[in-house]
Formats: C-alpha cells, structure tokens, sequence
C-alpha cells in the first residue's frame, strides 16, 4: 500500500510519497532571502533550524497562483527544504497502482511517474529534478 | 183779363155776325146799286173775318212760336233763357203752357245742376276712390306679400316650433335622466358619506393597530439586533472551534506522516490519526457548515433588520399615511355632507326643472299647434288678402268706370245751356 501526500499547484494536482514528506507546517512567518531567486519564497524557522521555502508554482512557470497556508517541509533526506503550494490535500493511500513513466523529453521534468487506480490518476512530483533545478538555480546566484 | 181761346173764337163769330148785321143796315143807306149790296155785305163779312181771323191767328200763332222756340231750345238742352210772351191784354192758354214750361225750365235747370254738381262730385269722388282704390291696391299687394313673408315665417316657425318641440322633448327625456342620475347621486352622496365615516373609524382603528404594530417591530427589531449579537459570538466561537479543527486536522496529517514514517509500528498510530483527522475534517466541515449557516443566519438578521427598519420607516410614513388619511377621511367626510346637501339640492331643482320640462314640453305642443294654426290661418289671411286684392283691383276699375261716367255724365250735362248763373262750382 502506498500513501501519498497530495496538493495542487494551481489547477493542476501533484502528490509526494509520504516517506519523502517530514511535516506539514501551517501559518508561518516566511523571511525572504536578500538576492535570492524567486522561486525561492524565504526562510522559515523549523524546530530550530532555517529552512529555505520553495515557490513550486514559480518553478513550474506559474508566476499567478498564490502559495496556501500550508508548507509541506520535506525530510533531512530531500532538503531540508519547505515546499510552498496552493493546497495541501488530505494523505491517499493506494491499495494497487499502475505506474506509467513519461515519455521522452517532451514531459514535465518534474514528473516522476503517472500513478493509475480505478478510475483515476496521480502525478508524482519528481523531487531529483527539484534538487538538482534548486542546486542549479542556487549555484547560480551563489545563495 | 184772362180769356181762354174758346172765348175768343167765339167774341170773333160774334163780331163777324155782328158785321153782317151791320153791314146789313149801313150797306141799304149807301147810294149805291143794289145788287152790289149783298156783295159789299159779304165782302166785308168776308173783310171783317178775315182781318179778326189775322188778328186772332196772329196772336196766337205767335205764343205758339215762343213756346215751340222755347221747346225746341228746351229740347236742345238750352236751359239758359225762360220763355216769355208778349203780354197781350188777354191771356190764355198759352201763357199757362209758357208758365209750365218756364217752369219745366227750372225744374230741368234745378236737375241738371243737381246732376252736373253731383257728377262732378261722383267724378271727384270716384277719382278719390281711384286713388284710395289703387292706394289700397298697392297696400292690399303689400299686405299680401307681408302676409306671404308672415305665412313663410308661420311655416318657418312651426317646423322651427317643431324642432324645438323635438329638441325640447328630447331635453326633457335628458333632464329625466338628470333628474334619475342626481337621485343616485343623493343617494351615493349619502352612501359616501356613511362609507366616508366608517372609514374614519377603521382609519383610527388601523392607526391603534399600526401603532401596536410599530411597537411590536420595535420589539422584534430589538429582540433581532440581540439574536445577531449573539449569532455574532457563536460565529466568534465558531471560529475558534474551525481553528482548533485546522490544527488537529494539520496534527492528524503530521501524524499520519509520522506513523507512516515509524512504518510497521506506526501503524496503529496511523489508525488513530487518521480517527483523528476525520474527526478533525468533520469538525472543520461541521464548523463550516455552521459557519455558513451563521452567515446565512447574519445576512438574513442584516436583512430582517434592514427590513425592520424599511418596515418601521414603512410604518412611520404608513401611519403618516394614515394620519393624512383620517384627516382625509374627515374632509371627505366634510365634503361629502356637503356632496350630499347639494345632491339633495340638485335632486330637488332637477325635480322641478323635470316638471318645469313637462310643462315646457306641454307648452311648446300648444305653441306648436298653435303655429300650426296660425300657419293656416296667415295661408287663409293670403287667400283673403289676393281675394282683397282683386275686389280692390275690381273696386279700382269700377271706379274708374264711374269716373269715367261721372265725366261722361258731365258731358252729357255740359249739353244743358244754364247760362252764367247755374255754374256748378268745382
């Protein structure tokens, strides 16, 4: 059984496997970083430690959809790192799936893989293109 | 000395015998022969007879001529001398013939006279009748052509009577309907006017019952601020208990996160985060619910407090309303009394202008019959008036005749020789 932490950036539903996922954070103070890129929304204190917050909507080219309320603050494994969406859903868990890779170049990079069940469908948001997109961005500006 | 004619034929064989016998003693004693005395006898008989013979037949012969003269001028109308005869030492018979015809003479000049003045004034006056005849010819036409207009206008002013007989009966069938209308009207006026006081009353009475009414929203409009005051607070706690139901359902998620993360042992952790999290969700949704339905509840307080208001200013103009009502009540409760008395009033005068039309109507039938009449009798008064006029038109040419007798009489009288004295004057 896989449990899936699903959320929407705009119109368009993306979810994380829950493992990936340290905790979801609510109504927090983001400090913005000086020089930083945009996708990079701020900082956020996080039990101590200062977590950059990633504006996925911006990454993905979305420069209208506002971030929600809630941060999904990925594991030391993945970041650490807080990604900011529009919502957060509630977690899915999935008895039987059919994965579907994308095809070729023409996909979204941060696609991982097309999840089937039933009669519906998940995206499963790519968090290696994430990574090595945010060490490209921040080897860039030097942040 | 008066000796009638007999007599003097007798006196003249009494002097002729007388002669003889004369001459039969004279004749004897004459120196002449004798066989010429009987000759000389007889020739002077014969003599003496003869020369009495003239005398007598002179004489008479003479007043016979004066008075044939005297008939013969009497026969040519010559009235102007009178016959007179030689006076004789004796009259006779003639000269009474000669008296009567003088007298005849008078008489006849006394006639013609009479006649010749009476032709003149017959001539006058036949003239003057002319006149008056031919005066009262043209005023007779006059007349006519004055009473042919009058006859016109009869005709005119019957059918003009008629007219108004109709329109009049007409205006009376009208004046019937006024009459019926203003009764209905009395009794509407009065109608309005009890229906005008009941109105009052239920005016006062709806005035008691709006401000009991007004009153009573007051209350409810209270009574509705305090309901959303206290909605307002529940919508305070609602919020509080929406917060809490975001909190547990983000501890219920980070817990499922967790369980998910201690794998195997987590599991029952899971469980409970999951209890957790619909609890949570349903918390949420109940709040949401609730939340809703206190929105809904505040749009509707705000909306039944606008409403109150619009209904307290509704009821303050309804009772304005009402106020100006009942004094509108009372004026027309005024107004209508007065509606009524007049009605009454008309009621009554259009009761005696329905008699005064039936009187009219009745009157103008008279005065219609009465044109009629005089119609007929102006086309009457036209046929006497052309009658009129043609016995003028005869009494013109009958005097006319008679004038023209007078002045033939006068010419027949003019033949009668009167002499300067018997002129008729004119």
């Amino acid at each position: 059984m896989r449990q899936l932490l699903p959320f929407c950036i705009g119109a368009e539903k993306y979810a994380l496997e829950l493992f990936d996922v340290q905790e979801i954070v609510e109504n927090v103070v983001i400090y913005p970083f000086p020089g930083a890129p945009e996708v990079v929304a701020g900082a956020i204190g996080f039990h101590g430690r200062i977590v950059p917050v990633v504006n996925l909507a911006r990454l993905l080219g979305d420069r209208e959809s506002p971030l929600g309320q809630r941060l999904i603050v990925l594991t030391n494994e993945q970041g650490p790192v807080a990604l900011g969406v529009s919502m957060v859903l509630p977690v899915q868990k999935l008895e039987a799936t059919r994965e579907q890779l994308p095809d070729g170049d023409a996909e979204n990079p941060f696609v991982s893989c097309y999840l089937y069940w039933e009669n519906d469908m998940i995206t499963l948001f790519n968090l290696q293109t994430l990574r090595s997109q945010l060490e490209l961005l921040c080897g860039s500006t030097g942040v | 000395m008066r000796v009638e004619i007999s007599h003097k034929f007798v006196v003249g064989i009494i002097i002729v015998v007388a002669s003889v016998v004369l001459l039969n003693i004279l004749v004897p004693q004459m120196d002449i022969p004798e066989w010429t005395h009987q000759w000389i006898i007889i020739i002077g008989a014969l003599l003496v007879g003869l020369i009495f013979g003239w005398l007598f037949s002179k004489a008479f012969s003479a007043n016979i001529k004066i008075l044939r003269e005297g008939a013969e001028r009497l026969s040519e109308g010559d009235l102007s001398r009178k016959v007179r005869l030689r006076k004789g030492l004796f009259s006779d018979e003639t000269e009474d013939l000669s008296v009567s015809l003088n007298l005849v003479v008078d008489s006849l000049r006394n006639l013609v006279g009479q006649i010749r003045t009476s032709s003149v004034n017959v001539n006058e006056s036949s003239l003057a009748l002319s006149t008056t005849a031919e005066e009262m010819t043209a005023a007779a036409h006059e007349v006519a052509g004055s009473i042919e207009q009058i006859s016109r206008g009869a005709e005119t002013q019957a059918e003009m009577v008629e007219r108004a007989s109709k329109v009049i009966r007409e205006m009376a069938e009208q004046i019937e309907l006024v009459t019926s209308v203003a009764g209905k009207l009395s009794i509407s006026s009065e109608e309005t006017t009890i229906s005008a006081r009941q109105g009052e009353g239920l005016t006062a009475k709806a005035l008691e019952n709006l401000k009991d009414v007004l009153s009573q929203i007051e209350n409810n409009a209270e009574l509705i601020v305090a309901f959303s005051e206290q909605v307002q607070k529940i919508g305070s706690i609602i919020d509080v208990i929406t917060n809490i139901a975001q909190k547990t359902n983000l501890l219920a998620l980070n817990a499922t996160i967790e369980a998910a993360r201690a794998g195997e042992y987590g599991h029952g952790f899971a469980v409970v985060a999951e209890e957790v999290s619909k609890l949570a969700d349903s918390t949420s949704a109940s709040a949401g619910e609730i939340t809703r339905l206190i929105e809904t509840t505040r749009e509707q307080s705000q909306k039944v407090q606008q409403s109150m208001a619009d209904s307290v200013k509704a009821i303050d103009a309804g009772r304005e309303a009402v106020d100006i009502t009942g004094s509108a009540f009372k004026t027309i409760i005024d107004k209508a009394e007065t509606a009524q008395v007049k009605s009454v009033h008309i009621r009554d005068l259009t009761e005696k202008q329905r008699s005064g039309a039936q009187a009219l109507v009745v009157a103008i039938e008279e005065i219609a019959r009465v044109a009629e009449d005089n119609a007929a009798s102006t086309e009457e008064v036209s046929a006497s008036t052309e009658e009129q006029t043609a016995s003028m038109e005869e009494m013109t040419f009958a005097s006319q005749r008679l004038s023209k007798l007078a002045d033939e009489l006068l010419v027949s009288v003019s033949q009668f020789n009167m002499g300067a004295v018997q002129e008729p004057k004119g």
